[in-house]
């Protein structure tokens, strides 16, 4: 039997080619690497829109004590304690989102991996020392270098089509759960500001730190210089809060059409529409950007 | 009825008691009335927000239910992930094999 050397080269290395473009691939790791960095910055929208949460709620319950004191006041002892003050999003709450993003981006995370050319292309790289260790072995060029390179390419480009295939089999299958998922965090963060989160948010502001502001403005009635400078402050600090409701309701509208639009990019992913979902994750980035510059506010 | 639509229910009774409330003290020209009403609505929008607290807590609750599918899949990609790995070093290993093959026919030889 001849060496493989002593044999026609070109038909094996267009052969190899050949199949290697074949196995070029789907665009999952295009759209998997997209959703990745979609779901860190949601995650990350996330923990700082809660802290914003849990600042309001504590400012409303200050509020709250503080004008408890002057309604009050000349009536008996006045009281203040923990459970005066309500922690909207507890620790465990936080903690248990954290553990849904945790399982979100382990997901994309090994998407991105299954789709990294670096898996492929270290079977190639392997394939490609072990004909070098054949060569050694027979004392000769069993296999050529030519060939010995077309063979890591095909193996390389034949485990990426196989990686990719994989990741795009789990996508599709995991779809109407990861849409479930994400449509079930957008409603807990509500639709509007009657609804979930958003509501409890909005209610705070209105029915709390506005009414507190409000009142403790009506119940200035004097005229002297401190006074108009309390009604001042007191008028001041009203518009600062319409700001700042405005904002804070409008970050978790905007965390809530992050989420939906993931949800979309991956559904986009599993339809095999890499330039919709390229379209849904940068709807995505422009939200999160949008986001980042209200908080560095 | 499910535990979260009671708290929904109640939510929204406090809710309209809020509005009744607000628009009592819009109306009332007694500074006292006023002022004790102001802080009554707050007293509300307190318990308002405890239940808006539970609600939201039973919804993350929910969260962790629907978790199964994704984890699942994730399994089978790191499955395939270090079939691949074992793969790469099973071709490392016969390569290695076959030098150190190399070596001892270097040796009789």
């Amino acid at each position: 039997m001849p060496a493989l050397a002593t044999r026609p080269r070109f038909a094996p290395i267009a052969f190899c080619a050949l199949l290697a473009a074949c196995a070029t691939p789907s665009g999952i790791a295009d759209s998997s690497g997209a959703l990745h960095r979609g779901a860190t910055t949601a995650e990350a929208q996330t923990a700082l829109l809660f802290r914003a949460t849990n600042s309001q709620a504590r400012a409303v319950d200050v509020e709250r004590k503080l004008l408890e004191g002057e309604v009050n006041a000349g009536q008996g002892l006045q009281r203040l304690s923990e459970k005066d003050f309500l922690t909207l999003i507890p620790p465990e709450v936080a903690g248990q989102w954290s553990s849904v993003f945790a399982a979100i981006t382990g997901y994309t995370g090994a998407l991105v991996q299954m789709g990294d050319p670096v898996l492929g292309g270290g079977v190639g790289n392997a394939l490609q020392g072990t004909g070098q260790s054949i060569n050694g072995l027979a004392g000769r060029p069993l296999v050529s270098g030519p060939v010995s390179g077309a063979i890591a390419a095909f193996g390389s480009a034949v485990v990426q089509a196989a990686a990719e295939k994989k990741a795009a089999d789990v996508i599709r299958r995991t779809d109407p759960a990861f849409n479930d998922l994400l449509q079930a965090m957008a409603d807990a963060l509500g639709a509007d500001d009657r609804s979930g989160l958003r509501g409890t948010v909005a209610d705070s502001w209105n029915s709390g730190t506005l009414v507190a502001l409000s009142t403790r403005y009506t119940s200035i009635t004097a005229t002297t210089p401190q006074d108009v400078a309390q009604r001042r402050e007191l008028v001041r600090r009203y518009a600062d809060a319409l700001d700042s409701r405005d904002r804070q309701l409008a970050d978790i509208a905007s965390l809530r059409a992050s989420l939906l639009a993931l949800a979309a990019a991956h559904r986009a992913a599993a339809s095999a529409k890499p330039a919709d979902a390229n379209a849904w994750i940068g709807r995505v980035t422009a939200l999160a950007d949008d986001f980042s510059r209200r908080a560095g506010r | 009825m499910t535990p979260n639509a009671d708290i929904v229910a109640l939510r929204s009774f406090l809710r309209d008691k809020i509005t009744a409330l607000i628009a009592l003290q819009e109306s009332t020209a007694d500074l006292e009335t006023f002022r004790r009403l102001g802080f009554q609505v707050m007293e509300l929008e307190h318990r308002n927000r405890m239940l808006g607290r539970l609600e939201f807590a039973a919804a993350t609750d929910a969260l962790a239910k629907k978790l199964a599918p994704l984890e699942a899949g994730r399994a089978e990609l790191d499955k395939a992930i270090q079939e691949i790995a074992k793969f790469k070093a099973f071709l490392t290993t016969i390569s290695k094999f076959l030098g150190l093959v190399d070596k001892v026919i270097d040796q009789l030889t």
